[in-house]
């Protein structure tokens, strides 16, 4: 204390140089080992302290600032492999509805070949089953019309032929198997 | 003896027979020993084309109405021409179904000049 009151009372008594100024060396100088005083505490209980709990914050800032970065980086990742993916599937699905554009016409023009076939062979059936019916129509009809023909010279040529014309035709057929 | 032989054994006796009723009667009794009457007919049948052979030709000739005389010999002059018979002898048999016409039967061959079997071929034809 009696340091102190000295230090005041010394720098009280200074009246040249810095002293002209009103300001006092010493009590300058005790107000900076004060501070000096007061900065070595505050460092050893506060600042340490502060500037850890900011370290740490800040590594967990750059920490997560990391993370993010690496999550955006695998988000980018996933969203180029997602595209990657979604073109990959818009390609092979463009070929597939290609593919099944291109089976689909084939079909189409298989099926409508196979019905013209088809139809052509219905047509050549009904053709042929036509000609058929109409050929078997006329040999019926032909062998209907010749029993019927038969039928009513038999008739005629049992009522008109009697002996004496039934020899003329004799004598004829004889004389065809003679000439055979 | 196959029939056939027996045939050719009949048909020069029959031929030659004075006694042809007890040939027949002879023949008759060795198809009966022998269990061979099944067989008259077909034997007939070969005894006739023998006689052929030999120069008999046996014709049954059907006609619609009565064949004059004319007609009979015009008609065994061409069977002695197609089967080379000496002798030809005619069985007739009327049948009106032919309508017109005759069918004379040899034992190996037809001539068949009725009108119904030229209406049966063009019915058929």
């Amino acid at each position: 204390m009696n340091v102190l009151n000295n230090l005041t009372t010394f720098a009280s008594e200074e009246t040249t140089g810095i002293g002209a100024l009103g300001l006092d060396w010493k009590v300058m100088l005790l107000q900076a080992g004060t501070f000096v005083l007061l900065f070595f505490i505050f460092k050893k209980f506060v600042l340490d302290k502060v500037v850890k709990v900011l370290g740490d914050r800040q590594e967990k800032i750059d920490e997560s600032l990391k993370t993010a970065d690496e999550i955006e980086k695998r988000s980018k990742e996933s969203n180029k492999e997602a595209e990657e993916i979604v073109s990959t599937a818009r390609k092979e699905s463009d070929v597939i509805i290609e593919k099944a554009r291109s089976e689909t016409n084939d079909m189409l023009k298989q099926a409508e070949e196979d019905a013209t076939k088809k139809q052509d062979k219905m047509y050549e059936e009904a053709e042929a089953r036509i000609g058929a019916d109409v050929k078997s129509a006329k040999t019926e009809l032909r062998n209907e019309l010749l029993t019927l023909v038969a039928a009513a010279t038999e008739t005629v040529l049992d009522e008109k032929i009697d002996s004496k014309k039934d020899e003329e035709l004799i004598k004829k057929a004889l004389k065809d198997v003679k000439n055979d | 003896m196959t029939r056939r032989m027996l045939a050719s054994k009949i048909a020069p006796m029959l031929l030659e027979s004075s006694n042809r009723e007890a040939l027949v009667k002879q023949l008759a009794a060795y198809l009966v020993e022998e269990g061979r009457v099944a067989e008259l007919e077909l034997l007939m049948n070969d005894v006739a084309l023998e006689l052929e052979r030999l120069g008999y030709s046996d014709v049954q000739l059907v006609s619609a109405h009565a064949v004059s005389s004319s007609v009979k010999q015009e008609l065994v002059q061409i069977i002695k021409e197609q089967t080379g018979a000496k002798e030809v002898s005619l069985n007739e048999t009327i049948d009106q179904s032919l309508i017109g016409g005759i069918i004379a039967t040899t034992p190996s061959t037809e001539i068949d000049l009725s009108v119904r079997s030229k209406l049966k071929t063009l019915g058929a034809s």
